[in-house]
């Protein structure tokens, strides 16, 4: 059996674009991760999606899918212009958007974190994010009888910040993202930090994974909360 | 002879068009991401990210899917897909993705055109056999640290020196510098070696080279009708004596089939792609 180059031609594009047809159809052809953070398995509110999870990558519009909220309040707390912009904008802009504040304050994806677990109603003990007076206002327009935590909370991480309304060029994650660790971050880079074998062992609670798998995907394995995980990570890496 | 001079130039296009197809997809699918990060680009276009479309990333993730059970950053099912799809063309054509497909191979031939009007019959003849042999092993060397690198780390380690990855990326501010070099010296090297990448550092070439020797459809000349003129050899890319084969298994070989009747060879039925020859 003989072939030509123009049958060869054929058979290249059918057999890819019919491929991934296929694949599509058993929808095994996925091109970006799943915007869906992870669910609380104990505590308040267990079985919703955990808030402190959700990730710098996520748009407003994501976030106001996932945790069902009109994405009119969120542009209006972060002062994110029009409903139509906000919606592209992603969590980790936010950094950008309201640049260098007094005393390394920071209003950055952990601002919207809080800010998503407040609406929520979920707990927020440990954190420690600031939010803008903007944002602040909104939690309290939409409900004034917060319990005491939340109102002494709101109360001490209040910050008068203004977004400058620039939506920012694209940033390498590594760049934007530095020293910490994310979703995708794997156990060998929380090394490259500068966190020991030892110190991820005492935190996690067990014996050192393979250094290749994402801590992420190692605290949902074995039932352990990421946002907890990455925290005290974090806390190493950046003392 | 003037029918097979029509029926060259319609043949050589075939290729061509395949190329430069796949070469405009990747250009839009990389640009549309740029756009659609910064808030705008298109919503019907495609906008994955390039890690997503490469087949190599599935290869560099199997490691990481049989130990830890997840893929490695940023690669998704679909490089996944992509690798079933390329080992699928390779087990029955060889490594035509080299030859027809990979948008760095094309950006190379097309460097190569320009080597070839300015070094004519010379081009791709300065690297000496005993060295050009030698250093064809470096792509091996370099798909076992890359497989090896990405398996210990869980990262795709490689985009840091990938001129791929460069090349549809350079505008955005996210290719590192050791890429960008390695690109920029190979669009040089192309000038005088015709793909100088795919010949001594593409780890993945050098990966589907190995279906060279199981492919169904293979290359034959019939030593019967050869004339000997060497066009088949001059026109090679990779610099595979095909005038002194029986049949075309190297594992340099790109699948690129310009070396058959139809393409290059002037006598019609000595170098064809046939399955079921012994």
């Amino acid at each position: 059996m003989k072939l030509k180059n123009n049958q060869i031609g054929v058979l290249i594009v059918i057999i890819l674009i019919g491929g991934i047809y296929i694949a599509k159809g058993f929808d095994l052809w996925v091109t970006e991760s799943d915007k869906i953070p992870v669910k609380l398995s104990e505590g308040i509110g267990a079985g919703s999606y955990d808030p402190f999870d959700i990730r710098g990558s996520y748009s407003f519009e994501e976030i106001s899918d996932v945790f069902e909220m009109d994405i009119t309040l969120l542009a209006e707390a972060f002062q994110l212009g029009d409903v139509e912009e906000a919606k592209g904008i992603k969590s980790k802009d936010l950094e950008s958007l309201y640049g260098e504040l007094e005393d390394d304050i920071e209003i950055g994806n952990e601002s919207v974190q809080v800010f998503v677990a407040i609406m929520k109603e979920l707990d927020i003990s440990g954190s420690d994010a600031m939010l803008p007076v903007s944002a602040v206002q909104v939690l309290l327009a939409e409900n004034p009888n917060r319990s005491e935590e939340v109102l002494t909370y709101l109360e001490s991480h209040q910050v008068e910040a203004y977004s400058n309304g620039a939506i920012p060029e694209i940033e390498a994650q590594t760049d934007s993202e530095g020293l910490k660790v994310n979703g995708n971050t794997t156990f060998s880079q929380v090394i490259d930090f500068g966190v020991s074998k030892q110190e991820i062992e005492a935190i996690i609670g067990g014996k050192m994974p393979p250094e290749n798998q994402s801590v992420r995907s190692y605290c949902t394995e074995n039932g352990l909360s990421f946002s907890e995980v990455k925290e005290a990570l974090n806390t190493l890496i950046m003392p | 002879m003037e029918k097979k001079g029509r029926s060259m130039k319609k043949k050589w296009r075939i290729r061509n068009v395949v190329q430069l197809g796949f070469f405009l997809l990747i250009s839009v699918i990389a640009i549309n991401k740029y756009f659609v990060e910064n808030g705008s680009g298109s919503s019907i276009l495609s906008s994955a990210s390039l890690h997503s479309v490469c087949p190599f990333g599935g290869v560099v993730s199997i490691y990481n899917l049989l130990t830890v059970g997840d893929y490695v950053q940023k690669i998704h099912s679909s490089a996944l897909v992509l690798m079933g799809l390329v080992f699928l063309l390779s087990i029955l054509l060889g490594p035509v993705f080299c030859g027809w497909i990979c948008p760095l191979g094309t950006f190379q031939e097309w460097i190569g055109k320009l080597g070839k009007r300015i070094f004519k019959k010379r081009y791709n003849l300065f690297v000496p056999k005993r060295l050009d042999g030698f250093m064809r092993y470096f792509r091996i060397l370099v798909l076992v640290w890359v497989i090896y690198i990405t398996a210990k780390t869980g990262l795709l380690v490689f985009t840091n020196v990938d001129p791929y990855y460069a090349l549809f990326n350079f505008w955005t501010g996210e290719v590192a510098i050791q890429a960008l070099v390695i690109l920029v010296l190979t669009a040089i090297g192309a000038l005088f070696v015709e793909r100088p990448w795919c010949k001594y550092l593409c780890p993945y070439g050098a990966l589907l080279g190995f279906a060279n020797s199981i492919k169904i459809f293979k290359i034959y000349r019939d030593e019967n009708t050869c004339i000997s003129c060497d066009l088949c050899n001059q026109s090679c890319p990779m610099n595979i004596d095909v005038a002194n084969s029986k049949k075309i298994s190297q594992l340099q070989c790109i699948s690129c089939f310009e070396c058959s009747s139809e393409s290059t060879c002037p006598v019609p039925e000595t170098v064809e792609i046939k399955w079921g020859e012994k």
